[in-house]
C-alpha cells in the first residue's frame, strides 16, 4: 500500500495537495543489500537515513496539515528502508511499498492522474536516495533495484527531467494540471567516472513526455546538490538538506506577508524565502557538521506561499561590539517600533550577546556612557528582525 | 495621501542610475509595498518601515512617520558608509565568500585542490586572450589586439573594460597546471561590459563579469546571490523595459536578454511577448536571442518554431549566459527524444547533432554562473586538461603584471 492517506472523498471536489514521496536507503544490488550482486557499484554504498528522511517528511506534512497551503488530498509514500533505520523508525515496517522502478512509475502516473483533477491542485515531490550525473545539469534518482547485474546501467532510475516533463500542462485544451508543482531532490549529482567514457547512458522514461500546452507553471525545483557534487546525510538520522528543509518550513525560513482584514500579519514560507533561508541554513549545518553541501535551486521559479505559520517565528540574534575596546564603555539598547525597552545591557556580558526575539523591527542602540571617550561613537540602526537569524555588529569606530 | 521617495546615498558604492528594491512595511511587518528605489509610494498617515536589500545581501531599515500635513517625502537609503556588511557571520558574507568560491569550485572539480592557501603570492602567472566568433562551429580566433582599457580597482582585483563587437567574445584565462577557463563578455556592438578578475589565494585567478546596463548588471547579481525577491523586484524596473531597450538609439540586446532569461526563470512567459521574436531577429550575432526566442515559444506549447529557433544556435554560437544553453540542452533533448510524431526528420536529425555539440561543452560548463563560463584551452574542444605549457603560451596578455601594478 502506498497511497497512505487519501482525503479525496472529504475534499468533495475541492483542491488539495498531493503528495508523492521516495526515500531509498537499502539497494539491493549494492554491496551489503542482499541482492544479486551488481556489476559496478560505481562506489556506492548502502544509505543509513534517506528513507528515514522521506518518513520524516511525510510526519511533517501529515503534522502540519492545517497550515499547508491547500487541504492534504493524497499521500503516496515509496520507501525502502535500511535495517537500522527501522530499528530507530519501527513504524516505518509495512507502512508502504518498497521505492523500486516499477513502484515509483506506478505511483507517478497516480499522482499525476490526481494532479489533473483541476489546475488549482498543489503537487509536492521528495526524493531521498541515491542520484548521479550523466551531464552537467542532469540529474538521475536511483531507485532500490538500481545495479541489477541482468539489466543496464541506469535500468531502475527516474531522470528529474522525464518527471518534470511529464508534468507539464498538457496541449489539449481539455485536459489540466496541476499550476502549483514543487519538487525536492535530495541526492548527489556526481558523474561516476566511467560515465565519461560510454556514450550517452539512456534512462526510460516512467511516461511518456508528450510536448506540452502554454507551460505556466509555479514549478521548483530544490536541489540538494549543486551539479557535480554530493549530497550529506547524518547516519541513522536525515539528510542535511532535510533537516535544513524542515528548519525553514518550521520557520526559519518564513517572512511576513500580507495582513488580512482584521489587521492580523500571517507569516508564512514562500518559494523566495525558502530559498534565501536554505542557503544559509544549510551552510550552518556544513559549519556544524564539516559537510560540503552546496544546495541549488532550479525550475519556475515563481513565488507562492509553500506553508503558514501560527505566529511570528523566534529568530536568534547575535549582537556584538566593534572594537570589542569599547566594551567597558557601552550601554547596549533595544527598543520595538513603539520605542518600548526590549533589551538594557551594561554591561554587555557575555559578548557577543547571544538570545532570541521574536521576528519584527527593533531599533538597536550601542551608547557610549562610561564615560564619553573618543574615537568612540554612538550607534544607533532600526534592524528587521528576521529568521533564520540576525547577527549585529555595531560599529563604534568613526 | 503623502507621496513617499527615496535617494540613494552618495556613498552606497552604487550607480547613480541604480534602482534598488524597496520593502515598505507597518511596524508590525505586515508588506504594504514593494517598489523600486526611483519610484515613489502613495501612503496614508502612519509608522512604516522602509527596508532596502543591497546587492551583497546586506538590508538597510529606516522608520518613518508620515503625518497628515505631509505632502511628500523623502528617505535617503544607504547613508554614508552603509555598504559595508555588519558581520562577517553575515548571510551577505556567508554568500560573498561563497561567491568568491564559485570558480574556484569549478576548478576544484577538474582536478584543483588547493586554493585555500593563507597568503597571496607577489607576482601572479596569468595570460588572457580574447576569442571572437563562434565556438561551437569551431569558427573562432584569437584577436592580436586586445581592445580593452584597464579601470582604476581594489587590491587583489583587475578590471578590464572591453569593447563589444558584432560576434560572441570570450575572454580566456591562463594559469599554469590549471584547467584555462573561457568566460563570455556579454557586451553590445557598440557598447562594452567590465571583465573583473580576483587574485584568490596561492595566485589563483577567479573571474566576474559587470555588465554595461546598471540595472541589467543590478538584476543579475541579485540572481547570482539567490535574492530572488529583490531580483523580481529589480526585473520590474522602468529601465529595463524591453520595447525600450530594443528600440532606443543605443539599443541593448544584452540587457533585454537578463531580463528576458529571469522572466523565463520566473515562469512569466506571458511578460515576455513579442519583443524575444524582435531580440532574435534584429541581432543575429547574439545567440542568446535564439534560445530566449526558442525557450519562449516552447513555453507557449508552440514547439515546431521553437524547435527552428534552437536550431539557429549551431550558426549564432554558444549562448553568453548559462541559462541559454540549459534551456537549449533541455529542450534539443526533450525534442530528439520525443518529437518524432511532431517533427520532420531533417529537423530531428538536426536536433540530435546540435544537441551532441552541445552535450560536449555541457560537461564543462558551470551552470552555477549565470555569465557562460567552461574549462578548455581551444574554446572549441572543452575539457579539463591543466596547461602544461604555460610558458610557451606567446600571445594574449600577460595581466599578473596589471595585479603588480594595482596593489
Amino acid at each position: 500500500m502506498t497511497l497512505v492517506l487519501d482525503e479525496r472523498s472529504d475534499l468533495r471536489g475541492k483542491p488539495g495537495l498531493h503528495v508523492f514521496i521516495a526515500g531509498a536507503s537499502l539497494y539491493r544490488h549494492l554491496p551489503g543489500g542482499g541482492g544479486k550482486p551488481t556489476d559496478n557499484s560505481y562506489g556506492m554504498q548502502q544509505l543509513s537515513s534517506t528513507a528515514l528522511t522521506g518518513y520524516k517528511v511525510y510526519r511533517w506534512l501529515l503534522d502540519n496539515k492545517g497550515q499547508l497551503p491547500l487541504p492534504l488530498a493524497t499521500v503516496r509514500l515509496l520507501l525502502s528502508p535500511s535495517p537500522a533505520e527501522l530499528a530507530v523508525e519501527p513504524k516505518m515496517e509495512n507502512l508502504t511499498d518498497a521505492c523500486t522502478r516499477a513502484n515509483f512509475a506506478a505511483e507517478a502516473k497516480q499522482w499525476r492522474k490526481d494532479a489533473g483533477s483541476s489546475r488549482d491542485e498543489f503537487t509536492f515531490f521528495y526524493f531521498a536516495g541515491h542520484g548521479v550525473q550523466r551531464k552537467k545539469d542532469d540529474a538521475v534518482m536511483l531507485l532500490e533495484d538500481f545495479g541489477n547485474p541482468d539489466e543496464g546501467p541506469l535500468a531502475s532510475a527516474v531522470t528529474i527531467d522525464n518527471l518534470f516533463n511529464g508534468m507539464a500542462p498538457p496541449a489539449s485544451p481539455t485536459e489540466q494540471i496541476a499550476q502549483r508543482q514543487i519538487y525536492f531532490v535530495d541526492a548527489c549529482r556526481i558523474a561516476p567516472s566511467e560515465f565519461r567514457a560510454w556514450e550517452w547512458l539512456d534512462v526510460s522514461g516512467i511516461w511518456g513526455v508528450e510536448l506540452s500546452g502554454s507551460d505556466d507553471r509555479y514549478a521548483p525545483i530544490f536541489f540538494a546538490a549543486i551539479p557535480g557534487t554530493k549530497a550529506y546525510a547524518l547516519s541513522g538520522e536525515q539528510t542535511l538538506f532535510s533537516k535544513a528543509l524542515l528548519a525553514c518550513l518550521n520557520g526559519s525560513g518564513a517572512e511576513a506577508l500580507e495582513e488580512d482584514t482584521d489587521g492580523q500579519v500571517r507569516w508564512g514560507v514562500t518559494v523566495h524565502s525558502l530559498n534565501e533561508a536554505l542557503e544559509s541554513q544549510v551552510g550552518e549545518l556544513n559549519v556544524e557538521h564539516e559537510g560540503n553541501q552546496k544546495y541549488t535551486l532550479s525550475g519556475l521559479v515563481r513565488n507562492t506561499v509553500l506553508h503558514y505559520l501560527e505566529r511570528p517565528p523566534e529568530v536568534d540574534i547575535v549582537l556584538e561590539i566593534d572594537p570589542t575596546e569599547a566594551l567597558p564603555f557601552v550601554r547596549l539598547e533595544v527598543t520595538d517600533p513603539q520605542d518600548a525597552g526590549v533589551w538594557n545591557l551594561e554591561p554587555i556580558d557575555p559578548h557577543p550577546y547571544e538570545n532570541k526575539l521574536p521576528a519584527g523591527y527593533y531599533r538597536i542602540s550601542a551608547k557610549i556612557v562610561n564615560p564619553p571617550q573618543p574615537p568612540y561613537v554612538d550607534y544607533a540602526k532600526w534592524r528587521e528582525v528576521k529568521p533564520p537569524r540576525c547577527p549585529v555588529k555595531a560599529r563604534l569606530s568613526p | 495621501m503623502t507621496g513617499l521617495r527615496f535617494q540613494l546615498g552618495s556613498r552606497a558604492n552604487l550607480p547613480v542610475s541604480a534602482e534598488l528594491p524597496v520593502e515598505i512595511r507597518k511596524p508590525n511587518m505586515a508588506l504594504v509595498a514593494r517598489t523600486l528605489s526611483s519610484d515613489s509610494v502613495e501612503l496614508a498617515p502612519g509608522t512604516y518601515f522602509v527596508t532596502t536589500r543591497l546587492p551583497d545581501g546586506q538590508e538597510i531599515s529606516h522608520r518613518v512617520h508620515i503625518d497628515e500635513a505631509d505632502e511628500t517625502l523623502s528617505v535617503k537609503l544607504v547613508a554614508e558608509g552603509e555598504a559595508v556588511p555588519e558581520s562577517p557571520g553575515s548571510r551577505a558574507a556567508f554568500r560573498k565568500s561563497d561567491r568568491i568560491s564559485t570558480l574556484a569550485t569549478i576548478l576544484e572539480n577538474v582536478g584543483l585542490q588547493r586554493t585555500l592557501e593563507s597568503s597571496y603570492p607577489e607576482r601572479v602567472e596569468v595570460r588572457l586572450r580574447l576569442v571572437a566568433g563562434n565556438v561551437l562551429r569551431c569558427r573562432h580566433e584569437v584577436l592580436d589586439q586586445w581592445p580593452w582599457s584597464s579601470l582604476p580597482s581594489p587590491e587583489g582585483h583587475v578590471r578590464l573594460k572591453v569593447r563589444g563587437r558584432d560576434t560572441p567574445l570570450l575572454a580566456q584565462v591562463l594559469q599554469p597546471d590549471l584547467p584555462p577557463f573561457n568566460i563570455a563578455l556579454p557586451a553590445r556592438p557598440e557598447g562594452d561590459c567590465v571583465l573583473v578578475l580576483v587574485r584568490l589565494l596561492r595566485g589563483h585567478i577567479a573571474a566576474d563579469i559587470q555588465l554595461e546596463h546598471t540595472q541589467a548588471d543590478l538584476l543579475l547579481r541579485y540572481r547570482e546571490e539567490g535574492l530572488l525577491g529583490a531580483a523580481e523586484a529589480t526585473v520590474h524596473s522602468r529601465s529595463l523595459d524591453a520595447e525600450e531597450l530594443l528600440h532606443q538609439r543605443h539599443s541593448d540586446p544584452v540587457a533585454t536578454a537578463v531580463r528576458a532569461y529571469s522572466l523565463l526563470r520566473w515562469g512569466e512567459h506571458d511578460r515576455l511577448r513579442d519583443w524575444t521574436e524582435n531580440l532574435k531577429e534584429r541581432y543575429p550575432w547574439f545567440p542568446d536571442g535564439a534560445a530566449i526566442r526558442g525557450e519562449h515559444l516552447a513555453r507557449l506549447g508552440r514547439h515546431e518554431e521553437a524547435l527552428a529557433a534552437f536550431l539557429e544556435l549551431p550558426e549564432r554560437g554558444l549562448p553568453l549566459f548559462s541559462g541559454g544553453v540549459s534551456y537549449t540542452l533541455d529542450r534539443l533533448r526533450l525534442y530528439a527524444g520525443q518529437g518524432e510524431a511532431v517533427f520532420p526528420q531533417r529537423d530531428l536529425s538536426l536536433a540530435r547533432d546540435a544537441f551532441d555539440r552541445f552535450q560536449q561543452f555541457a560537461t564543462h560548463i558551470d551552470f552555477g554562473r549565470l555569465v557562460t563560463t567552461f574549462t578548455g584551452l581551444d574554446p572549441g574542444t572543452p575539457n579539463a586538461e591543466p596547461l602544461r605549457s604555460f610558458e610557451l603560451i606567446e600571445d594574449g596578455t600577460d595581466v599578473g603584471q596589471l595585479f603588480v601594478s594595482s596593489s
